[in-house]
């Protein structure tokens, strides 16, 4: 592909912050390689290092070296190559150097946002989950209004199972974003897997904020609604859902038949089993 | 090591069909950077064989939380129905290539599952069996134990000669970019996630 073209993909995955490592390795060793010109200065040593990232992503180590080398040459003595060549360090394995390496940049900048990443990134790599949250937690003590590193400590207690902890991390990132859909809906998810006709309640609530930030069209949301409310009437005594909270989850299922209708009608029968299942569907 | 393979010689065995085996692995190596979680289908076994495994549908990718699977298990149940199947347990890859433990949240719901069903299976990537070129899943039959849920050991075994190599054509041809998991689908309902039109690569 052109080299123009490549530009553009490379800097629209800088920007939307996607994973394609291997296709930004390829392309981007062949920009590097065959046209650096088109690149003005600061944007090809940005491409380098985008370039070695994606490299270290994929295994190709004699990429990222080559990457890393030139890095190095174009700019002795910076922290940034230096936290490229910790990257690398994880990349093979060496976890033990590659942590005492970013301690090293922490003792001369205890700010030094990234290493402290790299630090729960390299735990993460080991398989020590436990451990990553630890220091995670210690980092938010310093820069608590981090929303990228609550998102984080959120994933690390969902995989740990440990919802109570990833709800309140859910809390925090609803607090500091609260036009951001996801985390609503992340946070109602994350109810409904904790239980209890409570937990259900204020999930239904988060649903709904949801389904008002997407304008309706978040068939996660419509179906969690749906879902939580099926659990809530399936109760018995006054803990049963009311009519009154029923309302959101019989207007979801009404969305949610529409937007099957319209975008896959082959799987709709399946969905109107489902819903007269869940007490919002009239099969008459 | 010693209990777990006394257990598996009094567990039976459970099969495991080319189909089945090649879309869940092709599930774990697109999305190669995240944990997956499936559903897994087929029959209960006789003699021996104590479940056929026939089918997959691949479920997530990444942590996952009670209502995307509680949802679709009750769609690939009414599916499972048409096909005379029944929901056998679940497959799933951890995160770190090291890694083969269960996830708290699989073993509960496997809990469930067999408390519904009478018998749950958990198949779990075991990455250092998959790179020696041998079947890539530890199997556990899961039950509800007093402090919870209590796996046990048993041997899962191909029940085609040639699905190592089947996968292998797969992966070569592409067929992982062609997989789609429920997340995906609820991102964007216009991709099936039963992927009903999936082919293997026979040659």
């Amino acid at each position: 592909p052109p080299p123009a073209a490549v530009r553009e993909y490379l800097r629209l995955v800088r920007e939307a912050k996607v994973r394609h490592s291997e296709d930004v390795a390829e392309y981007g060793a062949l920009l590097l390689k065959k046209s650096p010109g088109i690149l003005p200065a600061e944007e090809l040593w940005l491409v380098h290092e985008q370039v070695g990232v994606a490299a270290l992503d994929c295994g190709g180590f004699e990429l990222a070296d080559w990457c890393i080398g030139r890095l190095d040459k174009q700019f002795p003595n910076s922290v940034r190559v230096r936290k490229l060549k910790g990257m690398r360090l994880e990349a093979g394995g060496e976890f033990d150097a590659a942590d005492k390496l970013y301690k090293g940049i922490l003792e001369e900048n205890q700010a030094d946002q990234a290493a402290w990443k790299r630090r729960v990134a390299v735990c993460r790599g080991r398989g020590n989950l436990v451990k990553a949250t630890k220091v995670l937690k210690e980092y938010l003590d310093i820069f608590a209004s981090d929303h990228e590193a609550w998102e984080e400590a959120a994933d690390l207690y969902l995989c740990l199972g440990m919802h109570k902890q990833a709800a309140f991390c859910q809390e925090e990132l609803i607090l500091s974003n609260p036009q951001n859909p996801h985390f609503h809906l992340q946070y109602a998810d994350t109810l409904c897997t904790l239980g209890q006709p409570a937990n259900l309640r204020t999930a239904l609530a988060y649903y709904a904020a949801a389904l008002e930030l997407t304008d309706g069209l978040s068939v996660r949301a419509l179906l969690g609604a749906c879902g939580a409310y099926a659990h809530l009437n399936a109760l018995k005594g006054p803990e049963k859902a009311t009519e009154e909270e029923a309302r959101v989850p019989q207007l979801a299922a009404k969305l949610l038949k529409q937007l099957y209708g319209k975008k896959c009608p082959a799987k709709l029968p399946l969905l109107l089993e489902l819903l007269t299942k869940q007490g919002l569907h009239d099969s008459s | 090591e010693r209990k777990r393979e006394r257990e598996k010689e009094t567990m039976g065995e459970v099969q495991i069909s080319t189909l089945a085996y090649v879309k869940a692995l092709l599930h774990a190596y697109k999305r190669s950077t995240a944990s997956v979680t499936g559903v897994v289908v087929g029959k209960l076994g006789k003699d021996g064989c104590r479940m056929e495994v026939e089918d997959i549908f691949p479920l997530t990718h990444g942590s996952f939380l009670y209502p995307e699977v509680e949802m679709a298990l009750s769609i690939i149940r009414l599916l499972c129905a048409k096909k005379q199947q029944v929901v056998l347990g679940f497959y799933h890859g951890n995160e770190a290539r090291s890694d083969k433990s269960i996830p708290a949240l699989l073993g509960t719901l496997g809990a469930q599952l067999e408390e519904k069903c009478g018998s749950s299976l958990l198949l779990v990537m075991n990455n250092a069996q998959l790179a020696a070129g041998q079947m890539a899943f530890d199997g556990y039959f899961i039950e509800k134990g007093k402090d919870g849920p209590v796996e046990k050991s048993v041997t899962v075994r191909f029940a085609s000669g040639d699905t190592s190599q089947v996968l292998a054509n797969c992966i070569k041809g592409g067929a992982a970019d062609v997989l789609v998991d429920y997340s995906d689908h609820l991102d964007d309902l216009t991709l099936d996630w039963t992927n009903a039109s999936f082919q293997l690569h026979a040659s």
